[in-house]
């Protein structure tokens, strides 16, 4: 897969954007342009800032410095209004679960200004579409992990939005529908849409994404398609590529560690 | 959704909320949610009445007959007299207690939402929509809430001190709601500032924990604290007094009302109306810091170091005899600290057996002086703190994280047994054995040394007591494996009955006391220690 040309149109752009909660930067200056229907992976270990970087983006966090701009708007000064073109299912996968499938998926579509119809009438068929119009009145409290995120996975798209952050959207879900929402991505992406998508599951990054964008310490260590870190790195696959820039070798050395000391007792 | 009742109320306002730039539609959809969302959860001053057909009406609008029941109690109070300072300090102090208990129990969760975050503010809202919702949702309880609390008194007081009374008293009560609040609000704010979310959501347990315990203890006393209607209080300002917030609200009725214009009495007055608003400025520019500091409830601290837990083991090996004993006496020890539901049920409970011997003891003082108290047989008051034993046992098969019990499952544990002998154990030591401690200790300064017989054959007795209850309650129910969902509420026939049992116990030991004198006590104590060993190997 190659970066599709929809037009050159940036959707997303980030200035030399820093962050720092008081103890040490998070962010020390990215720069990123995104594209109209990219589909962007945007990878990274623990604590490198990726969640960081989505929540400036989504207006959750204040007091970063530099630009960040949606749609060509600065978010500093646009007001709440860009939001409404935006999806976001968060990693912590939050939600309202005294409320059932529908009243939350209803509530969600009237927060982004739909019709409460309409909202509904929606919520009913993406659900079916998930196999699970049987559980639509369920609290959600009583769902599977698999079924929380097929419901935020909805909500995230409901209202249509044009530009979709997924954090480790695929969390819970069995390999059918894996497969079904990897497919929706790569059509969503072909209708326009752009999708920011972060994951540790390196083999699916490296399946979907036309981009791929790899934060570490805060900086970006790497930014291209697939084929270009492999050509760039020489190295097979993007979890060797992933080990190699972020200087982590010694797994052998802790796996060797590790079961010395499981076998000790 | 419900709740629409509440909802058209506001609607009333509507042009208010617009004229304040904001958007009123999307505010409403918010509470509508929010409201839905409070119909399925259980306050705590309702903790025991939980309905098993789950019908969808708000709980707490419920519980207001509760809150109006404690405010009867104030018509007494209203009543007893002139005095405004003192009546009226007694009664705004009574409101704010309950008001900020209610407070930081049952509207943490609508303060500290930290859901709210990723699900609200991603979405295309105006903050101000997003702020000014938070804001009613509380109000509109807190109105609720102070009204049914209040409304006694208001018209007791209407129609004994005429109008004046109610026009003072409620923009009191506004003020004093706005006044708890913020402060509320400022606490966690410094909580969250030094300590990280689980320390407040500790605080918030205990909180709850002590508002569970003092509603029920709250009308033991109340009904015995109407002497004090008998009572002549004089007031002598001092300077310290300007920190009882109580005394601001009440100065108001004694200038007015009372007619005393001292100059203390004037300061007091004038901090009950700078004071709320000066902490609504404050809170108003701590408000971002607050949203912020909520963001920190959902992160770890991760500085606590290891607990030692040393003092556990050390107890688990003297009174376990078996290494997988002591492993289940260790753990439960453990689960009993730091569960929070579990403590939420059990220590008010806990509470109870410590404070109902003293209570008798205080009826009994009405009838007789203190050296017939001390030469009589009141100590047998003691056992009161028994009949708790059923409910607190029942409880050790609930966990607030009951879905780990699956490591009992599959961990190869030979002798079962252990597991229930090791929980019951650390229930003795860890809850019971405390509380009866310090029974003795004060038991034994009152009766003095005579009663040292008594003392320890109802201990014993409540060790063979507990046995017995775990063994017919939980039976082979294993520890913190259920949900508190699952909690039949109520107190069923069972636990009636082995309450009732404590009966014919203390009876025994009243009559082994009476026909064998001296040593007589000792000897059932051996006989009882003795039934302890028996039971604690067969039953389990």
């Amino acid at each position: 897969m190659n970066v599709i040309d929809t037009g050159k149109d940036i959707i997303l752009s980030m200035k030399n954007l820093t962050m720092n909660y008081g103890n040490g930067p998070v962010l020390k200056g990215i720069d990123l342009d995104v594209y109209r229907g990219q589909i962007v992976g945007y990878i990274g270990p623990n604590g490198a800032g990726k969640s960081t970087t989505v929540r400036i983006m989504l207006g959750l966090q204040q007091g970063y410095s530099g630009e960040v701009r949606l749609f060509g708007e600065d978010i500093r000064t646009s007001g709440v209004a860009y939001k409404q073109r935006i999806g976001y299912v968060p990693e912590t996968a939050e939600l309202y679960d005294t409320l059932s499938a529908r009243e939350y998926l209803i509530f969600s579509g009237e927060c982004y200004g739909m019709d409460e119809k309409r909202a509904e009438r929606k919520a009913n068929m993406l659900m079916e579409q998930f196999g699970l119009s049987g559980s639509i009145d369920a609290r959600l409290s009583s769902f599977s992990k698999g079924m929380r995120q097929k419901v935020l996975i909805i909500s995230s798209l409901l209202h249509n939005p044009d530009l979709l952050f997924f954090d480790e959207p695929l969390s819970g879900l069995d390999a059918n529908s894996v497969l079904v929402f990897k497919e929706i991505l790569a059509r969503l992406a072909s209708e326009g849409k752009t999708i920011f998508y972060s994951s540790h599951i390196m083999d699916v990054v490296e399946k979907i994404s036309h981009r791929i964008v790899l934060l570490a310490n805060g900086q970006i260590a790497a930014d291209g398609s697939f084929d270009d870190l492999k050509e760039q790195n020489k190295e097979g696959t993007l979890e060797e590529i992933f080990n190699q820039l972020t200087g982590f070798h010694e797994h052998a050395k802790i796996a060797q560690d590790f079961v010395s000391i499981v076998e000790e007792v | 959704m419900e709740n629409l009742r509440l909802i058209k109320f506001l609607d009333v306002f509507q042009r208010f909320f617009e004229w304040l730039g904001i958007d009123y539609a999307m505010m409403r959809k918010i509470l509508a949610v929010k409201l839905t969302m409070d119909a399925r959860r259980a306050p705590v001053v309702l903790n025991g009445t939980r309905n098993k057909k789950r019908k969808e009406s708000n709980l707490f609008l419920k519980s207001l007959w509760l809150y109006a029941l404690t405010g009867l109690f104030l018509v007494p109070i209203v009543l007893m007299g002139h005095n405004f300072l003192f009546q009226m300090s007694l009664i705004f102090g009574i409101i704010m207690f309950m008001v900020m208990m209610s407070m930081i129990a049952d509207f943490s969760s609508v303060l500290l939402d930290t859901r709210d975050k990723s699900i609200l503010y991603t979405k295309p809202i105006d903050p101000k929509t997003l702020q000014a919702a938070k804001a009613v949702h509380v109000c509109l309880y807190l109105l609720l809430l102070t009204g049914s609390l209040a409304a006694p008194s208001a018209v007791a007081g209407l129609l004994h001190s005429g109008p004046l009374f109610l026009l003072l008293f409620l923009p009191e009560l506004v003020l004093l709601d706005l006044f708890v609040v913020t402060i509320t609000a400022l606490i966690y704010l410094l909580i969250l500032k030094f300590f990280d979310g689980e320390r407040l959501k500790d605080v918030i347990n205990y909180v709850q924990i002590i508002l569970s315990f003092s509603i029920a203890i709250g009308y033991q006393l109340l009904v015995r604290a109407f002497d004090l209607a008998g009572m002549h209080i004089i007031f002598h300002p001092a300077w310290w007094q300007l920190f009882i917030p109580p005394l601001w609200f009440s100065s108001f009725f004694a200038w007015l009302l009372g007619g005393d214009k001292s100059p203390q009495i004037l300061v007091f007055s004038a901090a009950g109306i700078v004071l709320p608003l000066l902490s609504i400025l404050i809170y108003s520019k701590c408000s971002p810091a607050f949203e912020a500091a909520i963001q920190k409830l959902s992160s770890y601290g991760g500085k606590t170091g290891p607990h030692s837990g040393k003092t556990d083991r050390l107890l688990g090996q003297i009174f376990c005899s078996r290494r997988e004993e002591q492993v289940f006496f260790h753990f439960a020890a453990l689960t009993m600290k730091n569960d929070r539901p579990f403590k939420l049920k059990v220590y008010p409970m806990v509470g109870f057996s410590l404070i109902f011997p003293f209570i008798f003891i205080f009826t009994s003082l009405q009838d007789q002086s203190w050296a017939q108290l001390q030469t009589g047989k009141s100590y047998f008051f003691l056992y009161f703190s028994l009949i708790m034993i059923p409910t607190a046992v029942s409880m050790l098969k609930f966990s607030g994280s009951y879905k780990g019990a699956w490591i009992f499952g599959t961990a190869p544990i030979k002798h079962p047994a252990f597991i229930y002998s090791g929980t019951l154990k650390a229930f003795i030591i860890k809850l019971l054995l405390p509380v009866y401690l310090v029974l003795t200790v004060v038991f034994l300064a009152i009766f003095k040394w005579m009663i040292l017989p008594d003392l320890v054959v109802i201990f014993i007795t409540a060790c063979l007591y507990s046995v017995f209850c775990y063994k017919v309650i939980n039976g082979e129910t294993l520890p913190f494996s259920r949900s508190f969902e699952t909690v039949q509420e109520g107190g069923n026939m069972q636990t009636l009955l082995l309450m009732a049992a404590v009966v014919p116990l203390a009876g025994l030991h009243a009559m082994i006391g009476a026909l064998l004198p001296g040593s007589g006590l000792w000897f059932y104590a051996l006989i009882l220690l003795a039934g302890n060993f028996f039971a604690w190997r067969k039953v389990f």
